[in-house]
């Protein structure tokens, strides 16, 4: 799960207060494990020391909590990037790829594509495996196909997502 | 591709095999019954040919036709008559060594001696003299051979005479050559004088005509039954030319291999209809088609008969595969997409409408004048209404379930009235071969039931059937062109001396009960109303008006006969008819009183002697003795030969019989046929419906609702067009009967009912009798998940 | 990446649109396959994937647009022609229902060569090896109600492969067979295809028979998609 690029892609709808990064990142992502203030504020500065991110002058007020953050271009071209690019087929990615698809929705990027790309790496990597079930052994095959079932599994989960996008948009935009 | 298809048509396992062996058996009937039609006509010319010869006389001798040097024969035929039968008795005498023989026999006979067929000949045999071999003098040369005698049964005499004793007879004529051919025409001997032999044959263009409309008839319900096994296995069929279709067969290759399991089926039925054909021929011939069996050998076909069957019908079954499959256009997908078939649209009425108003329209213009005429314009008719009957069946029974989908909640009513209605062509298939043997035998059997009221038997006879009428004084017919030694001594005043012998004789005979003798009154008549009227549809030619020949009876003999008549109180002599036989009467003979005559009973015998009637206890010895006893008085042979009133009466309506038996035979053969049509088409659905039926099971339908799913779908079409096509048939036997009989419409009997009802419950037994299966073939291993 | 035409793809469809009734199935659909590559052409129930195949391999014409195979228009050519080439140049394995009950599993093998008008005996002889190649030892006599799924699905690759075609059509040939003989199905179809070069075009909506393939296709609303948006 990637914190640092998933708090970005939330600071891309607008500028934000660490506090209002935090209170959406557990809302739609943290699941009963919410993220630790301290991890915020650490990955917000280091996003701004790598020039992801720009925090904005403090706020008049309470101390360093209130500093409003905004994105940079080159902030939004790594949030691009990443939704942009498939990850590496592992199973139990699919809590990153939940979290791109819903990032995707919400900043009005392709999502489609996106999913197809990551269909097509899927294959791919079961074309892979596959090819090791013809030529390995035994327990190159018994590994193989743990890994297919599971890929297969992702595939379903994409296509079935696919398949109501416009629904999901909706719901995640209100 | 020929043994590929061969292959495949022997090869495909229990339920391939079912349907070749079914399409074979169709065929087999088919052929079969095309092969008996065919032997029939066959049999019945060559039966005809054989009457030629009785005709010897009457046809013009070609010039030059005699041998030279022939002696001529002197020829003489009659008809006499024992127990009902016609005896044809031909007087001979030759001339010389060199005159012509008559087929059959190996010479002329000499004086005193006979040729008799071999049934005549077992007769003599077994009858007393007195009642037969006493009419023939001489005794028996020899047998008639097969070559003389239409059929086997015949009683056939030739009677050897010198030239002396035939010369002078009158009716006798010399004769060069035995005739080989029917004259055209009518038929004049030498003296001018009209005759016909006495037993005439039948007329062969008609014959012809009949069977072959018998065999259309029967063929009907057998070509829907082919069509129907044909279809069997249709969809397993087509799924297998579908995955060769797939693999690259063209589509002349899948034509080519479904014409070889046609025709392998086809010539599989050719040999078992000649089998059939073979086994039924014998017992066949014994059936009186025409009135008289036929010899076994006479069911022959001819080498162009048989060629034409044996290659026609294979051929003919390759063709039509051929045929039906360029419709259906097997793609290599098969029947993916089962799109419902376009409903039946209401025009399919239209050629049975047509059909009926072709025949409405004869009933309101008057019937054509011919009988050729009359067959062109009633034929098409028929075919029409028999051809719009089939058409109409589909709409009819779409019409049927839609009406029983609309006032119904019940689910098994709802699923058989959508079924019905989803494929309306295929449920009527299955009942079309019963519709149209329901429509033929309701036809058949009201025509006849009016044929037979209409030539009802003249009721007057009834009481007096026994009677032996000798009719003397109107003998012989040509009576004015012939000597005066033509006619019978009796008929001649002052005749009682001849007389007496002759009454004693027939008295002494036991079973003859009394004897009326008829004495001339000169040209006295009496009213034709004394009879009653016409008798309603007694053949024309007997339909006398004007007043009746009369001569007198003496009320002493008439009070012995109470079944001829009674006599005023009082009177001693009544006025009677001149010749019984040719005075049908419209009410009983028994209660007619004749009116008295104003002539002395003792005048009576010095008068000549009209005619003679003997009452018989009916009895075979006491007719045919009298009989026996009346021939011997004739001045000649042939002079006459007296028969009862009931003979009379039974000739008279023996035309009918032969067109009811053929009748009778197309019914009882059409209704089996079409219930094997029902039985195949009801398991080929059953088979469809496996699957489907199953899975219902499996979701809770009981059995039971299931049961009634199929008997409505078969027991709905059936029924409703089992009642339109009785009614269709009962309006054209009606319209038939006005137009040929000139009568209108006797409902049949019981019989017909019975009958009617019989078929229409055995088809409903047929579809019952797939409930056992159903309940085996829709178990819950068949919806397995394959 | 830049859609080249390929020149030397042995098989293809430009822009073919093809419907059933108010239908369509295909609205104008390009692919092009080549030589040798085992293709998998995926997509919803409903897509016109098979429809696609039916197209690529003569078995409908399309109402619009071409069909290549090996140079010359296939679209256009008759009944017979087409007929001809699916029985010599191109095999079928489909997911059911394609064996001839009446055939034993050797005849049903041999039909191809049958009906080219090979001799019985030579046809029967060229047939025989797959039984041994494709596992299905001591089963030349069995008629096709006598076999399993999975033997059957392997008499029709063989008949798929008997005549040596150019292209192998399979339209979800693992689809009524259980897991394991789905594989090993696939198995033997991919190693007989790289073994003689013969092309594959694997009509499937399974991820894991898809797998086989080289590549993969997509067909939605009637159209081919690449799901990279590289060249189809």
């Amino acid at each position: 799960m990637s914190v640092p690029l998933t708090l970005l892609g939330l600071l891309e709808r607008e500028p934000s207060h660490g506090y209002d990064l935090k209170r959406d990142y557990d809302t739609y992502f943290g699941r009963g494990k919410p993220l630790p203030y301290g991890q915020v504020y650490a990955t917000l500065s280091r996003l701004a020391r790598d020039g992801k991110a720009i925090a904005g002058p403090a706020e008049h007020g309470e101390g360093p909590d209130r500093k409003r953050y905004t994105i940079t271009p080159a902030g939004i071209a790594e949030v691009g990037h990443w939704l942009a690019e498939p990850i590496p087929p592992e199973p139990h990615l699919q809590t990153v790829l939940f979290a791109k698809v819903v990032l995707a929705l919400m900043l009005g990027r392709p999502a489609e594509q996106y999913l197809d790309r990551q269909r097509a790496a899927h294959l791919q990597r079961m074309r892979e495996l596959t090819d090791l079930k013809e030529h390995g052994d035994l327990m190159d095959t018994l590994l193989a196909d743990h890994g297919l079932y599971h890929l297969e599994a992702d595939l379903r989960w994409i296509d079935h997502t696919a398949a109501r996008l416009d629904v999901l948009a909706q719901a995640v935009n209100q | 591709m020929i043994r590929l298809g061969l292959r495949l048509a022997v090869s495909g396992g229990r339920e391939a095999i079912t349907r070749l062996l079914i399409l074979a058996a169709a065929v087999g009937l088919g052929v079969g019954l095309l092969l008996t039609a065919l032997s029939a006509i066959n049999a019945v010319n060559a039966q005809n040919l054989r009457h030629a010869w009785l005709w010897t006389g009457t046809v013009q001798e070609p010039a030059g036709h005699a041998p030279a040097g022939t002696d001529p024969l002197w020829w003489s035929i009659s008809g006499d008559n024992f127990a009902g039968r016609t005896v044809v008795r031909v007087d001979v005498a030759a001339t010389g060594p060199r005159s012509p023989v008559p087929p059959g026999i190996p010479r002329d006979p000499a004086p005193g001696q006979y040729y008799a067929s071999p049934a005549l000949a077992s007769l003599l045999r077994s009858t007393p003299a007195g009642e037969l071999a006493d009419r023939y003098p001489g005794h028996q040369g020899g047998l008639i051979g097969h070559a003389a005698l239409p059929s086997p049964d015949d009683l056939y005499i030739i009677v050897g005479h010198t030239p002396a004793q035939l010369a002078h007879q009158p009716g006798t004529i010399a004769v060069k050559t035995i005739a080989t051919a029917f004259p055209t025409g009518n038929a004049v001997n030498p003296k001018g004088l009209p005759t016909s032999p006495p037993d005439e044959g039948v007329g062969a263009s008609g014959v012809d005509l009949i069977f072959s409309v018998v065999a259309l008839a029967l063929l009907t319900p057998v070509l829907i039954f082919i069509a129907t096994a044909t279809r069997l296995s249709a969809a397993r069929r087509e799924q297998r030319f579908a995955a060769m279709r797939l693999v690259g067969a063209r589509p002349r290759q899948i034509s080519v291999i479904a014409a070889v399991e046609s025709t392998v089926a086809a010539t599989a039925g050719v040999a078992a209809g000649f089998g059939l054909f073979f086994v039924l021929r014998i017992p066949l011939a014994a059936v009186p088609f025409t009135g008289q069996p036929f010899f076994p050998s006479d069911l022959s076909l001819s080498l162009r008969d048989i060629l034409v069957v044996a290659i026609g019908v294979p051929v003919a079954a390759a063709v039509v595969a051929r045929l039906a499959l360029r419709r259906v256009q097997i793609s290599p997908l098969g029947v993916t997409r089962r799109v419902t078939p376009k409903p039946p649209r209401a025009w399919r009425i239209i050629p049975l409408l047509a059909g009926l108003a072709e025949l409405g329209f004869f009933v309101v213009h008057g019937r054509p004048v011919t009988a050729a005429a009359q067959t062109k314009a009633y034929v098409p008719g028929f075919l029409l209404i028999m051809v719009g009957l089939v058409i109409a069946g589909p709409w009819l029974t779409m019409i049927g379930a839609r009406i029983m989908a609309r006032r119904t909640s019940r689910p098994s009513t709802l699923i058989a009235a959508r079924r019905l209605g989803d494929d309306p062509r295929g449920a009527f298939r299955a009942v079309s071969g019963l519709v149209l043997a329901l429509f033929i035998t309701t036809v058949a059997v009201a025509a006849i039931t009016t044929q037979d009221a209409k030539e009802d038997h003249p009721v007057g006879w009834a009481s007096a059937s026994n009677v032996l009428a000798d009719d003397l004084a109107s003998q012989p017919p040509y009576a004015n062109q012939a000597a005066p030694s033509a006619r019978s001594p009796l008929t001649a005043p002052g005749s009682s001396q001849a007389l007496a012998p002759l009454l004693a004789q027939l008295s002494r005979i036991h079973g003859v009960e009394s004897v009326l003798t008829v004495r001339a009154d000169g040209t006295s008549t009496l009213p034709r109303a004394l009879l009653g009227g016409s008798v309603k549809g007694f053949p024309s030619a007997y339909q006398e008006t004007g007043p009746l020949p009369a001569g007198l009876v003496s009320c002493s003999q008439l009070d012995r006969v109470p079944g001829l008549g009674r006599c005023p109180a009082g009177a001693t002599v009544v006025s009677f008819p001149k010749s019984l036989d040719s005075a049908p009467p419209a009410k009983s003979l028994a209660a007619i009183t004749w009116p008295a005559a104003d002539v002395p009973a003792g005048q009576l015998s010095g008068r000549g002697v009209d005619s003679i009637d003997v009452a018989t206890n009916g009895s075979q010895s006491a007719v045919e003795q009298a009989r026996t006893r009346l021939e011997h008085a004739n001045p000649y042979p042939g002079f006459n030969t007296p028969l009862t009133l009931g003979e009379v009466t039974a000739q008279l309506t023996q035309a009918t019989n032969a067109y009811t038996q053929l009748a009778e035979v197309v019914i009882l053969a059409s209704l089996p046929i079409a219930g094997c049509t029902l039985a195949t088409a009801v398991a080929a659905g059953l088979a469809d419906r496996k699957r489907p039926f199953s899975l219902l099971r499996l979701t809770g339908a009981r059995l039971a609702m299931l049961r009634r799913v199929v008997a409505l779908e078969g027991a709905v079409p059936l029924l409703a067009i089992a009642a339109v096509s009785i009614g269709v048939g009962f309006g054209a036997a009606a319209m038939l009967a006005v137009l040929q009989l000139q009568h209108p419409l006797v409902p049949p009997g019981a019989a017909y009912y019975l009958l009617t009802a019989a078929g229409i419950v055995a088809s409903l037994g047929v579809i019952a009798a797939t409930f056992p299966l159903l309940r085996r073939i829709t178990g819950p291993e068949v919806a397995r998940n394959e | 990446m830049t859609a080249i035409e390929p020149v030397t793809a042995i098989i293809e469809a430009r822009d073919v649109v093809k419907s059933f009734g108010q239908t369509p199935a295909l609205r104008g659909a390009t692919i092009a396959v080549q030589p040798g590559e085992i293709l998998a052409v995926m997509g919803p129930s409903g897509s016109g994937k098979s429809t696609l195949l039916h197209c690529l391999a003569g078995i409908l014409v399309p109402d619009q647009g071409e069909v290549w195979f090996a140079g010359q228009r296939l679209d256009t050519l008759g009944e017979n022609r087409r007929s001809d080439l699916r029985r010599d140049r191109f095999g079928f394995v489909f997911q059911s229902g394609q064996l001839v009950p009446e055939l034993t599993a050797e005849e049903n093998v041999a039909l191809p060569l049958l009906l080219s008008g090979t001799r019985r005996r030579p046809a029967l002889a060229q047939a025989r090896p797959w039984f041994d190649r494709l596992g299905l030892d001591g089963l030349e006599n069995r008629r096709s109600g006598e076999l399993s799924g999975g033997q059957a699905q392997r008499v029709a690759l063989a008949r798929g492969l008997v005549a040596q075609p150019a292209v192998l059509f399979a339209d979800e040939p693992t689809g009524s067979l259980d897991s394991v003989s789905g594989e090993l199905v696939m198995s033997l179809m991919t190693r007989a295809a790289h073994e003689h070069g013969t092309t594959v075009i694997l009509v499937t909506h399974d991820a894991r028979v898809a797998a086989y393939a080289d590549r993969e296709v997509i067909v939605r609303d009637g159209q081919v998609t690449s799901l990279t948006g590289a060249a189809k």
